[in-house]
């Protein structure tokens, strides 16, 4: 399927999901509130059919509540999904109710961003520095949320300038990118080799 | 007549109509005659039929506002200046003509009346049909009736408060009002006592080209409260009506009322209306003006700040989609010492539409330490759209206290390719957008209110995205 000329939206409800660098605030409007739109967008369908899956955790199931039918989804089941799933990320029940991006921290953004992967379960997932300006605690934090995914079936790709994400998030692969190409593919020693050696190879 | 229920094209919610059935119908026109066969109808004491035709006098003498929004357009004598759908009024749903219990079904009254409703009081046409006033509220010496009832029943309170606060003289719509006045909410709160259930009352018009000229007292006696609601929606029809109301308010020392209102009148509608609020000492009165629909909006709700340590507050909210033009915004007029104000605006305009912020804060010099406080914050969706800020100060002493913040902003292609990348079509959210812009106001509102504002947003944004 070619996803190139697609809308954002489309890609979304298909199972295409960005976690932001820098997510802009969109004040009164819930973290909560998004993430039950988005997640009732999502047809069961889709998310069953995972590629790669290695089970398929479709969270109703896993909660035991409802068939996997979206739409059917309660606001209370759905609440107890989401508030499962931030406890699970660290992240403190009020900051659901405020508004989106508005007034958190940088880090707490991450965090935010991390939770509605967890929560919309897509079949890929980028996450475009996720690790910038995360302490160690909220990087362990983050990077057990995308090893879960990654083990729910989930494709990731993570955009990274450094090694430290990569020590609790293992790659299979690894890819340089320089100007929109990919100059050299490896695995996780590449990594390792730029941390060394930076990337004056690479770039001229 | 012919009525034709019309725009199939836009969707719009409760763009009905139900064929008319009225015992008396004045003629169409405005003359000195049929403003007394209004008041010969109703029976009124002299001294109203008085009031009604020195009003008509001066409602000739003025002539149109030459600034807000365009009102060439309106034409006086093809406008029904009465109308009164049935003999008698009735206390139960039950009582009511099948045809305006069907009107009111659709709009989902009797459900909400279940739920949450203290009294429903529904105007259809020019006149108060439907009323329950619970026991417990006139066990506590409240009064809720209709204005006309009003009249009738306390004739000696009217004759002190009408007109008192919005002269005849004070602009040419409230001078058409005070001539032509039918229905309309008549509120009278004793001393201390708290109405813990909000007071509702729903508008509609529902003939082609009438005027609804409905006139609301509020008398909130010491330290009492009441909380009024008036929610609009109205039928679409080919030619341009207009809507005229006055509303006048007591809020006696210590005493506090709040009135919302969400006005959603079809796209065709003329909606001019004067609404004051009197503050004594220590007491508080709110305004919650939300206005989604009509053609053409002027209504700028004010407090006039009378006693020491009163306070005022108007929280206006406008959305002007194609063809529309909401002036809209607030006044604070502080005679008082130690009296505070503030004056909140959104407003969103789509499609084409415009929106106007104008208010007015003045600062008489008898107002030591005043304070007062303006914000207003205008969203674009689009290019095609505009807004306009009028904000006026007049400010007579230098003890005061001061602010004002104002924001324009179009919504961000950020905020938009963020919402859409969790899969939201741009319809859904814009809306989203929108509708947390407003959540300041919103969260104001009483529950179904809220939801049914979402909705209309909702609506609204999938209608101008097209």
């Amino acid at each position: 399927m070619n996803i190139l000329n697609l809308k954002a939206d489309e890609r979304g409800r298909l199972g295409l999901f960005l976690a932001f660098q820098n997510p802009i605030a969109i004040p009164g409007v819930t973290v909560a509130n998004l993430l039950k739109t988005a997640y009732q967008l999502k047809k069961p369908k889709e998310k069953m059919s995972r590629r790669g899956g290695i089970h398929d955790a479709v969270i109703p199931n896993k909660s035991g509540t409802s068939s996997g039918n979206n739409p059917a989804l309660s606001v209370w089941e759905f609440n107890e999904i989401l508030v499962k799933k931030a406890k699970k990320l660290g992240i403190p029940q009020e900051f659901l109710r405020k508004s989106l991006n508005d007034a958190f921290s940088g880090g707490e953004k991450k965090k935010l961003e991390m939770l509605q992967a967890a929560v919309l379960q897509p079949k890929f997932a980028i996450f475009d520095e996720i690790d910038t300006g995360l302490d160690v605690d909220a990087l362990k934090v983050v990077a057990s949320g995308v090893n879960e995914l990654k083990k729910e079936g989930t494709g990731i790709l993570i955009i990274t300038h450094y090694l430290r994400i990569l020590k609790y998030v293992k790659p299979d692969y690894v890819h340089i990118l320089v100007g929109g190409k990919i100059v050299e593919e490896g695995e996780y020693k590449l990594a390792e080799e730029i941390e060394k050696g930076g990337y004056k190879q690479w770039v001229k | 007549m012919v009525q034709t229920a019309i725009n199939p094209v836009s969707g719009y919610k409760y763009g009905f109509n139900k064929p008319e059935n009225y015992v008396f119908k004045a003629k169409r026109g405005l003359s000195k005659q049929v403003i007394e066969e209004i008041s010969w109808h109703k029976k009124e004491p002299e001294w109203m039929r008085k009031i009604r035709l020195e009003a008509l006098e001066i409602f000739y003498s003025k002539s149109m506002p030459s600034w807000g929004g365009d009102l060439s357009k309106i034409d006086f004598n093809n406008i029904f200046y009465y109308i009164k759908p049935t003999e008698k009024k009735a206390n139960s749903w039950e009582e009511l003509p099948k045809e305006i219990k069907d009107t009111y079904d659709r709009i989902g009254i009797p459900e909400a009346e279940k739920k949450f409703l203290g009294g429903v009081s529904a105007q259809y046409e020019s006149e108060v049909v439907y009323k329950s006033i619970q026991k417990t509220l006139g066990a506590k010496g409240v009064v809720f009736l209709d204005m006309d009832s009003g009249l009738r029943e306390y004739p000696d309170l009217v004759k002190q408060y009408f007109s008192s606060l919005i002269p005849a003289f004070d602009n040419k719509f409230a001078a058409l009002n005070t001539a032509a006045w039918s229905g309309g909410s008549f509120i009278y709160v004793p001393p201390g006592v708290h109405v813990d259930l909000p007071l509702q009352a729903y508008f509609r018009i529902n003939a082609a080209n009438m005027g609804q000229f409905e006139r609301t007292l509020i008398i909130a006696d010491e330290g009492s409260f009441v909380h009024y609601v008036e929610g609009c929606t109205a039928p679409i029809y080919t030619t341009d009506s207009l809507h005229s109301a006055v509303v006048e308010i007591f809020v006696k020392k210590g005493a506090r009322v709040r009135y919302t209102t969400i006005q959603n009148w079809s796209t065709n509608v003329y909606n001019l209306v004067t609404k004051r609020m009197r503050v004594e000492e220590e007491g508080v009165g709110e305004w919650i003006d939300g206005n989604i629909g009509s053609k053409l909006t002027m209504k700028y709700p004010s407090v006039y700040l009378m006693g020491k340590g009163a306070r005022g507050e108007v929280l206006s909210l406008a959305y002007a989609g194609p063809g529309q033009h909401q002036d809209a915004g607030g006044k604070a007029i502080h005679f008082a010492p130690y009296t505070t104000s503030k004056i909140t605006s959104k407003s969103i305009s789509a499609g084409g539409g415009r929106t106007s912020y104008r208010g007015l804060i003045q600062i008489m010099q008898s107002a030591l330490n005043a304070k007062t406080k303006v914000v207003c914050d205008a969203l674009l969706i689009d290019d095609a759209s505009r807004s306009d800020t009028y904000p006026t100060m007049d400010i007579r002493h230098n003890d005061v206290s001061v602010e004002h913040e104002a924001t324009v902003s179009k919504i961000g292609d950020e905020q938009l390719f963020y919402l859409q990348s969790r899969g939201l079509k741009k319809a859904d959210a814009e809306a989203m957008i929108v509708n947390g812009f407003i959540e300041p106001i919103v969260r104001e509102l009483p529950l179904e209110y809220a939801v049914e504002l979402n909705r209309l947003i909702q609506m609204e944004m999938e209608g101008s995205v097209g």
